[in-house]
């Protein structure tokens, strides 16, 4: 008798079990379908953001030490080059912001509106890549702050990717290096275009290239605004191999991406051409 | 009490895959600290609450990743299980023991995982697979000597 309620027991915890499962992964693709993240997805984020958020800045900080210490002289001679190009640059913005406001008063005099550039929301890398099959980072900036799925995010380098889902305090990055993202490109010198996409190695292919395109090793690879995400003129990265096969039918070039992946720590979030509009 | 200590080592490992294991890419692989979690508790705990663990550290792997719930569940679930199903009959007292069965256990859950969402061309996985079941044999070495001592096996 107490054999038979422990089975049935059993298989109470079990059902129920299976049941909670099936509840939160149908919740999940419920959410992802809006670009959002599911309620107990929301709860445990709240619960692991900010122990991930102090790690991750942590494991940074550590491994630049351990990088400085280990490049002293070099850092040493670094600096010396980099005081003199900051007494440079000090210069040259002295002379720029004189042209900046001489601008200013000549636009007013003209009546020109002032082009404003588009809304930025700086955040911070909360969450490396946390698996080996998707390359995709989370950062401490979402709904709240107004980041939405297809935003683009960037560095100062280059592009990073697009936000492909947000909770209220989170915000997830599809990188431009995993292998389900696309970006539609276009090399600067040439202007032949193709799609940049992940392989989820260190380096992008530059796929669907013309036949006849013009692409050289040390081409500038950008955005080039067809799709619905990326507005034309983002930095991807540079050509470092073109491929071509004998019969001239398969065309590619691997693409090393402008932006860092192994340091990504802060970036800046900008609408797409979708949030744009 | 073994309970209890092995979903705060499962949580752990959680918190530590989100934040550390990024920063550990060795030929561009990375460990899978839950995944290991998951094979160790397995196979000091047994079947019932190695499933149990996989299933929650999965679902958890699944927020964290953002992608897949459903397909990480099911692998770390089978992983779970199967490694509480072979402790019984193994000698756990070798280190090579867990170490061996933990590269296995890898393999076999990202297969699963392999089947319920394929990816672009197996070979690449499969290189993946092997870089991450030799990573989490490495961390397993160190860590399920602990995990036994935390659960009092």
């Amino acid at each position: 008798m107490k054999v038979q309620q422990e089975k049935r027991t059993r298989f109470v915890v079990l059902a129920a079990l299976l049941g909670t499962c099936l509840l939160v992964v149908a919740l999940h693709y419920e959410a992802r379908r809006r670009g959002s993240v599911s309620l107990p997805e929301e709860g445990a984020l709240a619960v692991l953001t900010p122990l991930q958020g102090t790690l991750t800045q942590f494991a940074f900080t550590l491994r630049e030490r351990g990088r400085s210490i280990r490049r002293i002289g070099e850092i040493e001679h670094e600096n010396r080059e980099l005081r003199k190009q900051v007494q440079d640059l000090r210069n040259r913005n002295r002379r720029l912001n004189a042209k900046y406001e001489e601008n200013i008063r000549l636009r007013k005099l003209l009546a020109l509106d002032l082009e404003v550039p588009n809304e930025a929301v700086f955040a911070e890398v909360i969450s490396l890549n946390t698996s080996n099959w998707f390359q995709r980072v989370r950062l401490n900036r979402g709904r709240k702050d107004r980041v939405a799925p297809k935003d683009v995010v960037m560095t100062d380098a280059g592009l990073v990717g697009q936000v492909i889902d947000v909770s209220r305090h989170t915000a997830t990055v599809e990188l431009i290096i995993d292998r389900e993202s696309g970006v539609g490109a276009r090399t600067m010198q040439s202007r032949a275009t193709g799609v940049v996409r992940g392989t989820s190695e260190p380096n992008c292919e530059l796929a669907y290239l013309d036949r006849d395109a013009d692409v050289r090793v040390g081409d500038q690879v950008l955005t080039s605004g067809l799709g619905d995400v990326y507005p034309p003129g983002l930095i991807i990265g540079e050509v470092t191999e073109v491929h071509k096969d004998r019969h001239g039918i398969r065309h590619s070039a691997t693409v090393k991406p402008a932006t860092d992946f192994a340091r990504l720590e802060d970036v800046y979030v900008r609408k797409g051409l979708r949030g744009a509009e | 009490m073994g309970t209890l200590a092995g979903w705060t080592l499962l949580l752990v490992a959680v918190v530590l895959q989100g934040s550390l294991a990024g920063h550990l890419q060795f030929l561009g692989c990375q460990p899978d600290l839950i995944l290991t979690a998951t094979l160790c508790l397995g196979l000091l705990l047994g079947p019932e609450k190695g499933g149990l663990l996989g299933v929650a550290g999965g679902l958890l792997e699944g927020v964290l990743v953002g992608s897949n719930p459903g397909s990480f569940l099911v692998s770390r679930c089978a992983a779970g299980l199967l490694a509480g199903a072979v402790s019984a009959r193994l000698f756990r007292e070798n280190r090579l023991v867990p170490v061996t069965l933990i590269f296995a256990g890898t393999a076999l859950a990202e297969l699963v995982f392999f089947v319920m969402s394929p990816s672009a061309s197996f070979v690449p996985y499969l290189r993946l697979a092997l870089g991450e079941g030799v990573w989490n044999s490495a961390v397993a070495l160190a860590a399920y000597p602990l995990a036994a001592r935390w659960v009092g096996r």
